[in-house]
């Protein structure tokens, strides 16, 4: 599949990541965010959806370590976390933990490398910053990074 | 009114040297003894698809090489939900007169015929190409991320996860054709490795070869046999970022529709089939469904509640968990189960008389649910 085809009614949001940008949709009819890309408003139907440009903070609504993969660009990081991120703008997102911070070998599920880095493992409702990332040939990553968590 | 017929399993686990539609063929010919029919009586088809055979119309290639002729054939593709939505649609077909014996059928070698690496990618494309599979995800990453929701939401723990695992391995051990049959300890749970937290390996359902068919019938067959009783789908979300809230997934729409449609209550049930490719996914339907309160179906697993001899026995052939996973076949395992224990086929495995099961399955990330209730007849 092209990445023309994958990317459809998503075309605004990757290339707003090429330009350092978090976008999210936004409905003109009813006022609401919606998660992803779509056609329609998930809440009242409507097509009058514009993409707004998001702060890019939020808090941790769930959380992953990923000590599997399948891929060998990513095997080659584990473990790496995960989160779906509640943005302060009411949407969700997921992002990756900075492949950089990962090849520094700090996991934030693990307690011997939290401990190390005099810090606590990220749970949910930790605020972070997400940010768009390009790692090698992997472009389109939102990232952030768990340690200092401070915003 | 839809009578099931027939429920052929074959056994699941490493099957070298036989590909997938020999799986499906190997499960046909058992389903077609066990209800006296031959292949030309077959007037219609459902095939489940095949992650290791992606053919454009595997339902007509099935056909040629059995030797059908059906009058409706085709696939369908709902995930994990497949096999149960292909019931529906088989009891629906009989209903509207269109067929007369309908032959379900879903296999695959997906543990000998590819590799792991190529399972799991290929798994984890049911995520989203642009927000979700770029951050190199799996299909337990997702199942993961809610499960840290809905522990942190509801007080489920780690050690209850676990409790399911233990609870289908006990059932796998007593049937002779379940991929995993050796016991497994809570502790073994907790210690097998990590695969994305907080689930371990012993938390997913393993890669198995198998096939599953069953025969959906117009007719009685003049044996105790079972008939749908009615069939409900719901459907809300496809990815996991896209759930807008982490307690009510679809499963419920799918039930109520079912409930409506067979006129009864979820209180007249006495058997559970529900999908647990997880133990998360065991524990979230279960809940969701109203079967446990909320955070708590762990507690009534350790009670033996879900037990063979329990109250409410739950997947008694052992579930995706511990009989195993080989797709959609895996899906239908817990139909054809249920339909040995309702038409008291079971064997050694027989558990009391049970007059109405409740079949649950979903797809993708609690994607697609359908409802089946089914009752002895």
């Amino acid at each position: 599949m092209s990445s023309i085809a994958r990317r459809g009614c998503a075309t605004p949001f990757v290339e707003g990541l090429a330009v350092g940008l978090i976008r999210y949709q936004f409905c003109l009819s009813c006022e609401r965010p919606q998660n992803l890309a779509k056609y329609r408003c998930v809440n009242c139907g409507s097509k009058s959806l514009i993409w707004a440009d998001s702060a890019g903070v939020g808090n941790v609504q769930a959380v992953t370590a990923i000590r599997r993969a399948s891929d060998p660009v990513f095997q080659a990081l584990v473990p790496y976390v995960i989160v779906l991120v509640r943005m302060r703008e009411a949407f969700s997102l997921m992002a990756i933990q900075d492949p950089s911070e990962s090849q520094e070998g700090f996991s934030p599920d693990d307690p011997d490398s939290v401990k190390e880095r005099s810090c606590r493992p990220l749970q949910i409702g930790d605020l972070v910053r997400l940010y768009p990332k390009r790692w090698g040939e992997q472009q389109g990553l939102v990232a952030f990074r768990s340690n200092p968590l401070a915003v | 009114m839809p009578y099931l017929t027939a429920a052929a399993i074959t056994s699941f686990g490493e099957l070298k040297g036989l590909g997938t539609v020999d799986l499906m063929a190997k499960a046909a010919d058992e389903a077609l003894d066990q209800a006296g029919l031959e292949p030309g009586q077959i007037d219609g088809l459902l095939c489940g698809y095949a992650v290791n055979l992606p053919h454009l119309m595997l339902a007509s290639l099935f056909a040629e090489r059995y030797g059908l002729s059906p009058a409706y054939a085709h696939g369908i593709q709902m995930g994990g939900a497949s096999g149960a939505g292909m019931l529906m649609l088989a009891g629906d077909l009989i209903k509207a007169g269109r067929c007369r014996h309908v032959l379900v059928i879903a296999g695959e070698n997906r543990l000998s015929g590819m590799s792991r690496d190529a399972a799991i990618a290929a798994l984890a494309q049911v995520g989203d190409p642009v927000y979700e599979v770029p951050h190199g995800t799996t299909v337990p990453a997702y199942y993961a991320l809610l499960a840290s929701q809905y522990m942190a939401a509801t007080g489920l723990k780690e050690d209850d996860l676990a409790a399911f695992a233990v609870l289908m391995r006990s059932h796998a051990i007593h049937h002779p054709k379940a991929h995993y049959r050796h016991a497994i300890s809570v502790d073994d749970v907790l210690e097998s490795r990590v695969i994305a937290a907080p689930l371990k390996l012993l938390d997913c359902c393993p890669i198995s070869d198998g096939a599953v068919a069953i025969l959906v019938s117009a007719e009685h067959p003049g044996r105790p046999a079972a008939r749908l009783r009615g069939a409900g789908q719901g459907h809300r979300h496809q990815h996991l970022s896209a759930i807008r809230a982490a307690e009510d997934f679809g499963a419920r729409d799918s039930l109520a529709r079912a409930l409506e449609q067979a006129r009864c209550d979820v209180a007249d049930v006495n058997y559970l089939g529900i999908y647990d490719s997880f133990t998360i996914t065991l524990a979230i339907l279960l809940e969701d469904l109203g079967l446990a309160p909320r955070g708590q179906s762990a507690i009534l697993a350790r009670l033996g509640y879900f037990d063979a001899q329990g109250e409410m026995p739950l997947n008694t052939h052992g579930g995706l968990l511990s009989f195993g996973h080989s797709g959609v076949a895996g899906g239908m395992a817990h139909i054809a189960e249920c339909y040995a224990q309702l038409s008291e086929s079971a064997g050694d495995r027989q558990i009391s008389a049970r007059q109405l099961a409740l079949i649950h399955a979903d797809g993708g990330v609690l994607s697609a649910h359908v409802s089946l209730l089914i009752e002895a007849c």
